[in-house]
């Protein structure tokens, strides 16, 4: 439960280029790791919080969507059966942020899973799914220069299975 | 050999040789083409690879899950023929493989079963098509015997049957009469229908139509397209019910609207009602010999979606959907959200001017609205009004944008128990009242999506509030994604304080 003072302070992050970045307390504890980080280092507002596995330009990125997003409320907590409930649908301020160079986006998606920032996390993952969905997977691997390593038992079983793939 | 068939088969060598230079131009341009697309493609292959091997397993399978969530049912297999790791990384979550569709051909159910384990729940899709391309009861002879671990089932039909063919409703009898089915942990059932099930001259229509009867103790979603069912005791825990009606002509409206409230009277615990329906402008109003005299009582539900598609707007079609309201008295609805989708010729034709417009929009605001009086928990709207421009008046409008406000004008009188509203709206809105009536309830009005929306029409709706003293004891002003509002402008017009988003 964040007080009012908690929303007033100011947080230090240290990227792993050494980039130091001041922002809000309520912008910070979108993610999860920071939340902990601060609750463990208490009050203490001098001491940054070090961040050895994003860099300075992701970081700058993830701030950008923290920020925007800063008074959503708190994901639910994930249940093992809820597939159904979630969609592929990204909202539009997320598809325009989202809208990066390819390194940018796996970057930002291995930042978020670092950061433990489920929201952004999600946006991340369901932009490489549109852009796996209804792909065959030669283009798949065309795309994302994935080398087809199937042994030729394996290959003689994809063979018999290629016509599943097949829509009808 | 005879001259004349030595002369066709120079004549046949030749065409081959030409065969043969077309073809080998063809695969040098084509080899061409090839080359230069991979030399295109190879800095950002280099950097998709670069991304994604740097994925671990675990992120690689979070975006697989998303993947599993587009409609298509052929995902898992396409993306376990990728790569060594992508297959064992898809082979070993159960729930890549849960989703059964009758048109897979039987090693592939049998692969899927096997592949999603012992008990992981199963999302059943049948598709009802004549017996000759696919027999759906094939698949259900392979798959029957995991019914009670089905959690979704989803019916539909070729839209090209004949009504005496295989379509849902002849594929749901034949199933109920071939299978004992226990869905104990059925969820969501969905049938969609796209024909007829009855004969036109026949009006004792309920002999033959389909009657669910398995055991289903936690279904909870029935959602149906041309299709209302027939009460039975299986959908007892239904909560949630969507359906769509066409109502062709007033006989066929007449029929389902019936069919609706008895089975709407039959389901004790439905909570959320969606109806989609498709007005037919060649309906006249005679109300009395179209809907039920008496108005359907249900205390249950509180929530309300109702879609009009296609509305054709004039003063007859909005007499029958205030006759249609009328109909349901929902004394506990807490949510009623109403879209309409315009049809645009009846819209934008030019017989219809601005103040014709707006006295129709007028009118159906208040066909839409349900008596306060009767309906006093409903505390949230929604409201969505669209259009769709068809494709040559969508280029004239770019080339010569037509001029035509529109005004959705609200009564505040009738939505006096409102407290929350939610406006998209291709017009501008103005609230109203009648003086003598109560303060107004509402705390939060949020505009959303409203791409027409001026900063000349919002201030124009502020003042309208202001006006009718609605201004005062709002609470909360949002706008959301209205891309033609100036910044400035709106700040202008709506305090800071009762401000809580803006973004434009």
């Amino acid at each position: 439960m964040s007080t009012t003072e908690d929303k007033t302070r100011k947080v230090k992050l240290v990227t792993s280029d050494n980039e130091e970045f001041e922002v809000d307390w309520e912008v910070a504890t979108r993610s999860v790791l920071i939340k902990h980080m601060l609750e463990d280092i208490g009050e203490s507002e001098e001491q940054a919080i070090p961040l050895p596995n994003v860099t300075a330009n992701v970081l700058k990125k993830v701030l950008e969507w923290c920020e925007h997003h800063r008074k959503d409320p708190e994901p639910a907590p994930e249940s093992s059966d809820d597939n159904r409930k979630r969609t592929l649908e990204i909202g539009d301020w997320d598809a325009k942020f989202i809208q990066v160079d390819q390194e940018m986006l796996f970057e930002i998606i291995l930042a978020a899973n670092y950061l433990d920032i489920k929201a952004l996390l999600d946006v991340g993952c369901k932009t490489v799914a549109n852009m796996i969905k209804g792909k065959q997977p030669e283009e798949i691997r065309k795309m994302f220069n994935i080398v087809n390593d199937f042994t030729p038992e394996e290959e003689a079983q994809i063979k018999k299975e290629n016509e599943w793939a097949e829509d009808r | 050999m005879d001259n004349g068939t030595f002369a066709r088969i120079v004549r046949d060598a030749c065409r081959l040789d030409s065969m043969v230079s077309i073809l080998k131009i063809l695969l040098d341009n084509a080899t061409k083409y090839k080359n230069s697309y991979n030399q295109c493609l190879r800095p950002f292959s280099f950097k998709y690879s670069k991304g994604l091997a740097s994925l671990p397993d675990e992120l690689l399978v979070h975006i697989f899950k998303f993947a599993a969530l587009s409609d298509e049912t052929k995902h898992a297999v396409r993306l376990s023929h990728v790569s060594r790791k992508f297959r064992a990384l898809m082979l070993e979550e159960r729930r890549f493989w849960t989703k059964l569709h009758s048109r897979a051909k039987a090693d592939e159910v049998n692969a899927f079963l096997s592949r999603s384990g012992q008990d992981t729940g199963l999302y059943v899709s049948i598709h009802a098509v004549s017996q000759l391309f696919l027999d759906p009861l094939a698949f259900l002879n392979i798959c029957s015997h995991t019914a009670p671990r089905w959690k979704s089932l989803k019916i539909s039909e070729a839209s090209f049957l004949h009504r005496d063919e295989a379509t849902a409703n002849v594929l749901l009898k034949d199933m109920i009469r071939r299978f004992d089915l226990n869905l104990a942990r059925l969820q969501d059932l969905e049938i969609h229908g796209s024909v007829e099930p009855w004969d036109d001259g026949d009006e004792d229509v309920d002999e033959l139509r389909f009657k669910f009867s398995w055991p289903s103790p936690n279904l909870r979603v029935l959602r149906c397209t041309r299709f209302v069912p027939l009460p039975s005791p299986s959908y007892s825990s239904i909560t949630s019910f969507v359906t769509s009606i066409l109502g062709t002509d007033r006989r066929r409206f007449n029929i389902e609207m019936r069919q609706l409230c008895s089975f709407l009277v039959s389901c004790p615990s439905i909570t959320d009602l969606g109806l989609k329906w498709h007005v037919v402008p060649d309906i006249d109003d005679e109300e009395r010999n179209i809907l039920p005299a008496e108005p359907l009582e249900i205390t249950r539900i509180t929530s309300f979606k109702l879609l009009l598609s296609n509305y054709p707007i004039g003063t007859a079609t909005n007499h029958l959907v205030l006759a249609f309201m009328r109909t349901f008295k929902l004394t506990n609805l807490d949510h009623l959200s109403f879209k309409v989708d315009f049809s645009p010729f009846h819209l934008m034709g030019r017989q219809v001017d601005e103040v014709r417009t707006t006295e129709l929009l007028l009118e159906l605001a208040h066909a839409l609205i349900p008596d306060p009086f009767v309906h006093r928990r409903l505390t949230s709207l929604s409201v969505d009004l669209t259009y769709e421009m068809p494709r040559p008046l969508q280029m004239m409008q770019s080339r010569q944008p037509i001029k035509q406000p529109r005004t959705f004008t609200l009564p505040l009188d009738k939505i006096r128990n409102v407290s929350t509203l939610k406006m998209t709206t291709f017009a501008r809105t103005l609230f109203t009242r009648d003086a003598t009536t109560a303060p107004s309830g509402l705390r939060e009005i949020r505009f959303w999506k409203c791409k027409e929306l001026t900063s000349a029409g919002l201030i124009d709706t502020v003042q309208s509030l202001k006006e009718y003293g609605a201004w005062d004891t709002l609470e909360r002003f949002v706008v959301e994604d209205c891309n033609a509002l100036q910044h400035d402008a709106v700040l202008d017009a709506i305090s800071n304080e009762k401000m809580q988003n803006l973004d434009i």
